[in-house]
């Protein structure tokens, strides 16, 4: 029974070294949840952010896009490389837009998966834009280098959204 | 006269000590504040909030021997705890990334968890409290079930787009079934015959027959369903989609949708009512646990939980 035990926890020390940086996402969402007031109309909001496959022409930190097709675009991060997405759901009743990594690259952006949904609110001023999604590290291993920790995936995904929020504003109040 | 009231109060003592053996609860593992919330059911009045190990995610309830475990993938941990007082009871530390766990009923209660890191089943005998079998499955397992009559368990490998079934008492592997995109959350229905699989990277239910072990049917239910389960006289089953914030009901004969009923954001996990007539779901998102009508097919309550409420498996008795 020892030896057994022993014998097994030989086993569990292989099977940790063999698999330290476990690919796609781990078993620990983190969360984004962002919001801005914009004053402009929930049509002049939605008809920008609704338009998927431009994202390049409102969001700083996006340099170009190719558009694989309606539902499938490939983001380029200025000096960094590419990101691709998703559709999931485009609602123009509700003003709402959701999407999902399909293809990471952690040296671009330090996540292993996201989803994140936009929404547009009427309010008074005008409208209310969220910006909310579950997304996971780069790293799901136990042990993630700074790099590639949730605090990394944090920051990186609340200050694209932020970076994007503040564009559009500046974007539409101009108008 | 004084014999009576003697027996009387004896009877009252049993009936109080019955009803402790079998208040029902449910167990909403909140990973991002390290707690448990506990909701007695089926009302969901809230009874205690419990600190517990970092980043409680998987709960697995053992009534028989009154224990209930939660798995913790962060630090590699399985805890133990009294179901009824809250205590701790045990810890087992996996060295790995322990995510799904399920109870065998019979017997000695041995705990099956799913390693997230390893693409492993770990087993652990909570007599001696030590691991004593390490299952091989396939990449990034999540939700695993046991059919502790017909004595199979069936394992979801997320990344692998498979279902492993293996057997509950010998190291044999019965079956690797080829599923749709990324299963997570698996539902045995109580008859047996079949396991409901969501599979959140293309929003499929697959359909696996127990007995062929085929796949026979697949469904599209929405954007990223994370749960499903099935009623107890397995006719209906449910869906909780993520990405659309709704339960929606399912006939299991004709596959039809009965009703869709909108929740609060990012649904997580269903489980239902020992009656049936109820569904909770936790909504990760918003920190709320949904309490759904199944016979109106409305939302009747929504209570607060702790921060990134996961309950991953069977978190409340069947």
């Amino acid at each position: 029974m020892k030896f057994l035990h022993s014998l097994l926890i030989a086993l569990f020390a292989l099977l940790s070294f063999t698999s330290t940086m476990a690919t796609a996402h781990g078993p620990t969402p983190q969360k984004v949840d962002e919001k801005i007031i914009i004053e402009s109309s929930v049509d002049n909001v939605w008809k920008v952010i609704s338009d998927f496959t431009h994202i390049d022409q409102w969001h700083p930190l996006v340099t170009s896009v190719d558009i694989i097709d309606e539902q499938t675009r490939v983001i380029h991060i200025a000096e960094k490389g590419t990101l691709t997405d998703s559709l999931d759901e485009i609602n123009a009743e509700t003003h709402l837009l959701s999407y999902r990594l399909l293809e990471e690259d952690t040296a671009v952006f330090p996540v292993s998966f996201y989803t994140i949904t936009l929404t547009v609110n009427p309010v008074e001023s005008g409208s209310e834009l969220l910006w909310q999604g579950r997304f996971y590290r780069a790293d799901t291993g136990n042990f993630p280098p700074e790099n590639l920790n949730d605090d990394a995936a944090v920051n990186a995904m609340t200050d694209f959204a932020q970076q994007g929020m503040q564009s559009l504003k500046t974007l539409l109040e101009k108008k | 006269m004084h014999h009576s009231a003697i027996t009387l109060s004896l009877t009252g003592l049993l009936l109080l000590s019955s009803q402790f053996a079998v208040a029902d609860y449910a167990y909403i593992t909140n990973q991002d504040d390290a707690t448990v919330s506990v909701f007695d059911l089926p009302d969901g009045k809230l009874v205690n909030t419990f600190s517990v190990d970092s980043g409680p995610v998987g709960v697995a309830i053992d009534n028989k021997h009154h224990r209930v475990y939660f798995t913790h993938p962060e630090s590699g941990l399985v805890t133990a705890y009294d179901n009824q007082s809250f205590e701790l009871l045990f810890k087992v530390d996996t060295f790995g990334q322990p995510f799904g766990i399920t109870v065998d009923h019979t017997a000695k209660g041995l705990v099956f968890v799913t390693d997230w890191n390893r693409d492993a089943v770990l087993v652990i005998n909570p007599e001696t409290k030590q691991i004593v079998d390490l299952l091989a499955v396939q990449e990034s397992p999540a939700d695993i079930v046991i059919d502790s009559e017909k004595r199979r368990i069936y394992v979801a490998n997320r990344e692998s787009n498979t279902v492993t079934i293996l057997d509950a008492d010998t190291p044999r592997k019965h079956a690797v079934i080829a599923t749709s995109k990324n299963p997570y959350s698996l539902a045995l229905s109580p008859d047996g015959k079949r396991v409901y699989v969501s599979t959140v990277g293309d929003g499929h239910i697959d359909i696996i027959d127990t007995e062929s072990k085929q796949v026979t049917d697949t469904i599209k239910v929405g954007n990223s369903p994370y749960d499903v389960s099935v009623s107890h006289d397995n006719k209906r089953f449910y869906v909780v989609n993520q990405g659309d914030n709704n339960l929606i009901t399912f006939d299991a004969l004709s596959l039809k949708q009965i009703s869709r009923i909108p929740l609060a954001k990012m649904p997580e996990s269903i489980m239902l009512s020992s009656d049936g007539q109820f569904a909770y779901v936790t909504n990760w998102f918003d920190n709320k646990l949904s309490i759904v009508d199944l016979q109106s097919n409305s939302v009747i309550s929504t209570l607060k939980t702790g921060k990134g409420p996961r309950a991953f498996g069977g978190f409340t008795s069947p």
